[in-house]
């Protein structure tokens, strides 16, 4: 049952290969929609189970690498953290499977794009129940192939093409930092194993080191590798600039991939290595500080972007930031908490983009949309639902998350935990403007004429609505009903027996009002936004004129893309190209083989010019030759 | 098994091939068709006969096994020794494996000469065999040098335009480097009496002769892999030789030099070896990173994919000589890794080159619209090329990692930075051929052969990269028996 739920995706994946020129593509999607529903199904039931008794099991596969004391076997790991995981994926995937035969119908090549979907979930599926390191790693890698695939998969568009490529290599550049982590985690563990490694994690005497003015020792350098492995997966600042360009992939890859499941890895990763961030104070710090960082960097952003889908996508970034403040303050349940209701709700308001997107023509730009919520009710619905779940609202999945999240900030003994506080505080009210100034403009705002393509109603709209409205049920109801698992010390026992190591105590100590604040804030954030639109559309170019430079900054996403292209990218090309003409071909080839070849030309044309074949040449040299020698026999025998 | 001399066998079974084809008429109608036909099947049964070898030898067992020994001159202490340990044996099998796939890969390219042509292949094989299985100094030089003599043809007959040059600048770096060797192996014999391999490693030799005895080697060796600075020929040769050449060049010639250093330079100067080795490092991440970042500047596809090979044979020697168990592992497990993906590459750089006629990577494009199953194939051995997890590339440069770390972590965080700029690469490449907008030229898909050997080499590959003990298993004892 376990190893079903895990590898029924890969099956599916097979059959795509195998029989997609035999079995026409309607039965194959039916049966990949089957197969996934299937391992949902079942990974439902073995979370239940596991709720039910907590414990940790394992189910061994085969044996991969033996190398001396490496040894590597793959497993599936059944405890409450994968399993949480494993059904999230399941259940989006399915969703998003529903949704794509409505999205992608009209698709040419939509055997590849399921084929590539099945897979992304397999390794998905096999990144979050891995028992090691190295087979987590394989997973990690191969979400990211995927990603790379999907984003790519209209590849005949440059833009796409480019930004798979952008995507997989900044994704490569963290994957690096990640497996250096894990040969550093070998080399003084000894195995690559996670529960051996929490076993030994007391009995390890760390070297310290002096760096500059700080002591740093191998547990440090270790958590901050796997830092870095987190930040590129799960687009924290400065590995983040792929997630905006990577929304060039259909928009069911963007709920399922660049929203739900893949960029929420690196904060797996992060609960699932709990023990070395916990006893590193200096990283702790460090996360809460690139959390905060990151959620208003792509907070402030996404108020000034105009394509729906990247606004959508920053939004991502900055909740992925949130998660990120509350693994820091030791509250990794709270940080899978805020994944689980976030990839409802994100999920749900991407596919709502994409059928907005579809409904006018496959145009993103906000600017351009207006007057659309009497045409598609059923989505200005859910969107709005979305956004509410997104913006914190009470009740709204969201609220239950997130609040507590933010308040975290006020109880945690960290450094920087009031600067990330009030961080936190802006990020939330900026996160309802962002989220309600899409809504306004995608649906009220009625300046513009953009010709439409209602959907009609018909069979295939079974498979818009379907996705659609459970996922907004999720959105508004997941909160309330499962945040017992998450937060209560009821539960805790399974976060335990998953080798979590919470820091539950801190929950619930601040006063009502206080702890009520981010909620508040949200609701202002609102009730602006609605006056700005609605009765004072001036005050918006007022915004724009007196906060110019501000604006363009927002606007050109704090030139991170800028920099990064004229300073390092073309720099590399440019050395690449200098290199390879100044010294290869320049300096080796023209002193080795060709300087050979050339002087021994040069030495036998000289040698050549004393055959003159005039016999008084010959006789001058000789008489010259003898003139020396007896000279030089005088000389050295007298 | 003791009586059969096997391993003499299956080394002049090619060069009796290569016979027989001189003897056939040459005004036969179906002429062409059968030198092909014989090639083809010699090289098969020389590759059962390496499968007898692979049943038959014993992984428990860390001494030189199937062992020949005639005395040629016994005088002078010269011996016919030959003998397999676990690295050769893998040798062995890549390069059995590697020649009926170059037959085939030329099977239709090639139409002038092709009887000269599977010649040049099969003495190849007859070289490489010899040269993996000796024990005798001097029978080594001679195989060595003797390998380099039918490529130094396919490259120079039957290659591009600018074919005599490569050649000759192949001819005469890899020349170059021997006579250096040649030199070590006289001094190395007149000190010791012997060139018996086995003799030769029981004997102490002073420290101040072994740092010039190793230099000696390493100049030829170096050349071979290619390490930086010796590496300018690799390029020229494989733009201008054949796909088949380039396969048997970026398949097994590059390992010769990774063997050399295995078997000669570790054993016999161990003190040399790890006064050298910091520098060795130093030359072998100048060849990771130097190199992957002249890589990105390549326009034309198989200089592109020499400059990949020339910054995977830098794991190779980094792996080497870090000296410890995961840097050997890793490094035999890459010559073998590598021998198949850049096989893999070179066929399909071939493919497409005939395909398309041209050499850029910018005037290809869009090709997975036109031509699926090439470009599926292409992108899981580009996968293998960037050391993807699940290929046999990330076992290989996995262990180099940890070698290197165990040396020094700067080390290892160096190397790791070749698996970005690999990324960056080689994906680069595969973003223009098969990604963007196809042009309107008519491309044929893959032809059921090419599937064939496609789906081979992808099973390699991917069986290396899930069971990576089949073959670690094989050289494990061997390896172990270098490290100090």
């Amino acid at each position: 049952m376990v190893v079903f739920s895990v590898f029924l995706p890969l099956i599916s994946f097979f059959i795509f290969i195998f029989f997609s020129k035999f079995i026409s593509s309607n039965k194959l999607i039916f049966i990949s929609i089957l197969n996934i529903l299937i391992s949902t199904i079942l990974s439902f039931f073995i979370l239940k189970n596991i709720i039910i008794s907590p414990q940790s099991d394992q189910v061994l596969l085969f044996n991969w690498l033996n190398s001396g004391s490496l040894n590597s076997k793959w497993f599936i790991n059944v405890d409450f953290l994968s399993f949480v995981m494993v059904f999230i994926v399941n259940l989006v995937s399915t969703f998003v499977q529903i949704y794509s035969v409505y999205y992608m119908k009209n698709d040419a090549s939509i055997n590849r794009f399921f084929c590539y979907l099945n897979l992304f979930s397999f390794f998905m599926l096999l990144l979050v129940t891995s028992g090691n390191l190295l087979q987590l790693f394989v997973g990690w890698e191969g979400v990211g192939l995927c990603s790379y695939l999907l984003i790519g998969f209209w590849y005949v568009k440059n833009s796409a093409s480019n930004a798979a490529l952008k995507a997989f290599i900044i994704n490569r550049i963290g994957d690096t930092f990640f497996i250096i982590g894990i040969i550093f985690i070998y080399l003084i563990f000894d195995t690559i194993f996670f529960s051996e490694i929490f076993q030994k994690f007391n009995k390890i005497d760390f070297n310290t080191y002096n760096f500059l003015f700080f002591k740093i020792d191998d547990l440090t350098i270790i958590t901050l590798l796997l830092l870095l492995g987190a930040m590129g997966k799960s687009a924290q600042i400065g590995l983040h600039t792929w997630l905006p360009d990577a929304m060039e992939g259909p928009t069911p890859v963007s709920a399922l991939i660049h929203a739900a499941t893949m960029v929420t890895a690196g904060v797996f990763l992060l609960c699932k290595m709990s023990i070395f961030f916990n006893n590193s104070i200096l990283i702790s710090n460090l996360v809460i500080l690139i959390g905060s960082i990151t959620s208003i960097y792509a907070a402030s952003v996404a108020i000034t972007e105009n394509d729906i889908k990247k606004i959508i996508a920053y939004s991502t970034c900055s909740q992925l930031g949130f998660m990120f403040i509350a693994a820091g303050f030791s509250m990794y349940n709270l940080a899978i908490f805020h994944l689980v209701t976030h990839a409802f709700f994100k999920a749900l308001l991407f596919l709502g983009a994409g059928s907005v997107i579809h409904t006018s023509n496959d145009e993103q730009n906000i600017k351009k949309m207006g007057n659309l919520w009497n045409k598609i009710p059923l989505t200005y619905l859910t969107m709005i639902i979305g956004s509410l779940s997104l913006s914190g609202i009470p009740l709204f999945a969201g609220y239950y998350s997130k609040e507590l999240i933010v308040n975290s900030g006020l109880n945690s003994n960290l450094l920087f935990s009031n600067f990330v506080y009030f961080i936190s505080i802006i990020v939330v009210l900026l996160t309802s403007i962002y989220s309600f100034r899409l809504i306004f403009y995608v649906f009220h705002n009625n300046k513009n004429k953009l010709k439409f393509s209602l959907p009609k109603f018909n069979f295939s709209s079974f498979f818009l609505f379907f996705p659609l409205i459970s996922l907004a049920f999720l959105a508004i109801f997941s909160g309330y009903f499962i945040k017992d698992y998450f937060i209560t010390e009821k539960f805790l026992g399974l976060w335990i027996s998953s080798n979590v190591a919470n820091n539950i105590s801190i929950h619930h100590q601040t006063s009502f009002y206080l702890s009520h604040l981010p909620t508040l804030f949200s609701m202002i954030g609102i009730l602006f936004i609605f006056y700005f639109y609605f009765f004072n559309n001036k005050l918006i170019i007022f915004f724009k004129t007196k906060f110019k430079k501000t604006y363009y900054f927002f606007c050109n996403k704090w030139y991170f893309d800028y920099f990064y292209d004229k300073f390092i990218v073309k720099k590399i090309i440019n050395l690449a190209d200098n290199l390879w003409k100044k010294i290869d071909i320049e300096l080796i080839d023209r002193i080795g083989p060709n300087g050979l070849a050339f002087s021994t030309k040069n030495l036998s044309k000289f040698f050549s010019n004393f055959q003159t074949g005039y016999i008084y040449h010959y006789a001058f040299s000789f008489i010259i030759g003898l003139f020396l020698l007896i000279t030089f026999l005088i000389f050295f025998f007298n | 098994m003791a009586n059969i001399p096997i391993l003499s066998l299956l080394i002049f079974f090619p060069f009796i091939s290569s016979l027989i084809i001189l003897s056939i008429n040459k005004n036969d109608q179906f002429y062409d068709r059968k030198v092909k036909e014989i090639g083809l099947w010699s090289s098969l049964i020389t590759f059962f006969l390496s499968l007898i070898l692979l049943y038959y030898f014993d992984t428990t067992d860390d001494n030189f096994q199937f062992t020949e020994i005639y005395k040629i001159i016994p005088d002078l202490g010269i011996y016919y020794y030959l003998g397999i340990d676990g690295i050769s044996l893998s040798f062995i099998l890549l390069t059995t494996f590697l020649i009926p796939i170059c037959i085939i890969a030329s099977w239709k390219s090639i139409t002038e000469h092709i009887n000269y042509y599977i010649i040049s292949f099969l003495m190849i094989e007859f070289f490489l065999i010899g040269l993996f299985s000796s024990l005798d100094l001097f029978i080594f030089y001679i195989f060595f040098e003797g390998s380099l003599i039918p490529l130094f043809l396919i490259i120079g007959i039957w290659g591009g335009k600018n074919r005599i040059y490569a050649a000759y600048k192949f001819f005469l770096y890899t020349l170059f480097g021997s006579l250096f060797m040649l030199l070590g192996i006289l001094v190395l014999y007149f000190y010791a009496g012997t060139s018996n391999y086995t003799q030769l490693t029981d004997i102490n030799i002073p420290f101040n002769l072994q740092i010039w005895l190793f230099l000696s080697f390493f100049i030829s060796f170096a050349i071979k892999i290619p390490m930086w600075p010796f590496h300018t020929w690799l390029p020229d040769a494989h733009v201008e030789a054949p796909t088949s050449g380039s396969i048997i060049l970026a398949g097994i010639l590059l390992k010769l030099g990774g063997y050399g250093f295995l078997r000669y330079s570790l054993p016999l100067f161990p003190e040399a070896a790890i006064f050298f080795s910091s520098f060795i490092y130093f030359l072998s991440i100048i060849a990771i990173l130097y190199i992957s970042i002249l890589a990105l500047a390549q326009q034309n596809i198989k200089k592109l994919i020499a400059y990949s090979s020339i910054a995977h044979m830098g794991f190779v020697t980094l792996g080497i000589f870090s000296k410890n168990m995961e840097g050997l592992q890793g490094a035999v497990f890459q010559m073998i890794s590598h021998g198949l993906i850049s096989s893999a590459l070179f066929l399909y750089a071939g493919l497409l080159i005939d395909r398309m006629n041209t050499k850029d990577i910018n005037k290809f494009g869009g090709l997975w619209k036109k031509i699926p199953y090439f470009s599926s194939f292409f992108l899981v051995f580009c996968l293998g090329a960037i050391s993807f997890p699940g290929t046999s590339g990330f076992i290989s440069e996995l262990l180099v990692l940890i070698g290197a770390f165990k040396i020094n972590y700067l080390l290892c965080f160096l190397a790791s930075l070749g698996m970005v700029f690999s990324a960056c690469y080689i994906l680069r490449m595969y973003n223009r051929i098969c990604f963007g907008v196809s042009k309107n030229i008519k491309v044929l898909d893959l032809s059921i052969d090419e599937i064939c050997i496609s789906i081979i080499f992808l099973i390699l590959i991917l069986i290396l990269g899930f069971q990576p003990n089949s073959l670690l298993g094989i050289y494990e004892l061997s390896t172990n028996k270098l490290i100090f």
